[in-house]
């Protein structure tokens, strides 16, 4: 028994096997990739348009719905992208010089086992998955990928880092398609791994009716997914526990200078920036600049600790953490504190 | 020398031409263009044809018209520009060019290989 899906396939509904449909839609993205552009969305609208004709051949005679095997006899038919991407109309010098190409073998770049591309892991991540997409591309184990970089991170007081994160986060694209999954791990991208990727991801496995090998590499995956060795179980609870104790305390400490930093903010408008404020040896002439010096230097710590509060808040109550664009302007805006702080401070020190 | 690359260069640089030869006896949808396309014993992977189409008519040699068809959606007929006329009739120039060139060539006096002694075995000969 299998689920089905009715798919609309330029403007025609066709009844469609939940796995024939991961590889169709699959297929579809990854023409959309080969044919970039306003040119490539016509181009796949028209094969579109194609593969709904070659479907109602099939309907009309006799099938009730699509299968498997019907997909790929279209892609057979319509040819893999790869085989497409030669006569891309993105690189016009396949058509005008055809010595280029005749020296080039084809496909250069996507199908070349090995051939390795950096993209944040999705699949194991903790923020971004900038650091296991950085660990998938150089091949090492994740852990000690994070391990290093939090290391690294203590030595240069955590700031560099994180903006170096944080610009990483927003630079690196993420692999979400089974394509992009694929070149991730440097494994060819073609319909067959398209395929294993597809059932990869899907969280309930369908009752895929394939070859034998398949259906024993399958079984192996979901046999190791769920055995998880006891060792590691251990290991995982404890470092859990740990990682727990640790950011407990953080959050409570963020959490407590947080509040007194606001307490002192409020105190210091309250007092209209009070003189008393002012930390001596600072000149007496500017206390509005002192005033502000020493407000933007609060903000500066008081972001990240509204941050890190937030962060262990939404992990305690389960409610939705802060998202990435919240992530960035508040590490941009502490950034801007910072720089505000230093500037005013400098400015206070060339007065005195 | 990568032979079937070669072939395939070779089926590459008319494809083009082909499409606008078919397109001259009358306006097609992109199934009837692969049909006859077939019928001319012209085999391409189909998914190549429609970034040609598309390219084709991005160059104004090429235009279409929405019709409807008798089941389903409607279809995207298309016809030759008459600046695709101008560039079909170049294209028929330079193939009959090259078509008198490589006759010519296979004209010339044709010596066997088993009547060279002195020189290496050669590979078979062209099929006529």
């Amino acid at each position: 028994m299998k689920k089905t899906f009715s798919a609309n396939i330029n403007g025609r509904i066709f009844n469609i096997d939940e796995d024939a449909y991961s590889l169709l839609q699959n297929y579809l993205h990854q023409l959309h990739d080969t044919f970039g552009g306003d040119e490539g969305r016509e181009i796949v609208g028209d094969i579109e348009a194609r593969i709904a004709e070659l479907f109602d051949e099939r309907v009309a005679s006799g099938a009730s719905v699509i299968v498997l095997m019907d997909v790929n006899r279209v892609i057979e038919t319509m040819g893999r992208p790869e085989d497409l991407s030669e006569s891309s109309p993105a690189d016009p010098d396949v058509h005008t010089s055809g010595n280029a190409t005749a020296e080039e073998p084809p496909v250069i770049s996507i199908n070349l086992p090995g051939h390795k591309r950096l993209f944040r892991n999705m699949q194991n991540r903790v923020l971004g998955g900038v650091v296991s997409g950085l660990g998938t591309y150089l091949g090492w184990e994740i852990w000690v990928m994070r391990l290093a970089l939090l290391v690294l991170a203590l030595f240069t007081y955590f700031w560099p880092l994180t903006i170096v994160y944080m610009v990483a986060w927003m630079v690196i694209p993420a692999a979400r398609t089974p394509r992009q999954i694929l070149e991730m791990h440097g494994e060819p991208v073609n319909v067959e791994t398209v395929g294993q990727t597809i059932l990869k991801q899907q969280p309930t496995p369908p009752p895929y009716q394939g070859t034998e090998e398949g259906m024993t590499a399958r079984m192996a995956e979901i046999q190791s997914r769920n055995r998880g060795d006891g060792l590691s179980t251990i290991m995982r609870a404890i470092a859990n526990c740990i990682a727990g104790f640790f950011g407990f305390l953080s959050a409570i400490a963020c959490l407590g200078i947080g509040i007194s930093i606001i307490a002192l903010i409020a105190w210091m408008i309250g007092l209209n920036v009070a003189p008393d404020v002012i930390p001596s040896g600072l000149p007496y002439e500017s206390p509005i600049l002192a005033g502000m010096t020493a407000l933007c230097a609060l903000c500066f710590i008081l972001i990240p600790c509204i941050g890190i509060t937030w962060g262990a808040a939404s992990m305690v109550l389960n409610a939705p953490g802060a998202g990435k664009k919240t992530v960035i302007s508040l590490v941009v805006l502490d950034m801007l504190m910072l720089v505000l702080t230093i500037v005013l401070g400098m400015i206070l020190a060339s007065m005195s | 020398m990568n032979i079937d690359n070669l072939k395939s260069q070779m089926r590459k640089g008319m494809l083009e031409f082909s499409v606008l030869l078919l397109l001259r006896g009358g306006d097609a949808y992109a199934s009837e263009i692969i049909s006859r396309m077939k019928d001319a014993r012209l085999i391409v992977m189909e998914g190549t044809l429609y970034p040609l189409l598309t390219r084709l008519k991005n160059d104004g040699l090429l235009t279409y018209r929405w019709e409807e068809s008798p089941a389903g959606p409607p279809r995207k007929y298309y016809s030759i520009t008459s600046l695709g006329h101008e560039f079909l009739r170049q294209l028929q120039d330079s193939w009959d060019e090259i078509s008198h060139t490589v006759n010519h060539l296979r004209n010339l006096p044709y010596m066997p290989p088993e009547l060279r002694e002195d020189e290496e075995p050669q590979p078979p000969a062209y099929e006529e």
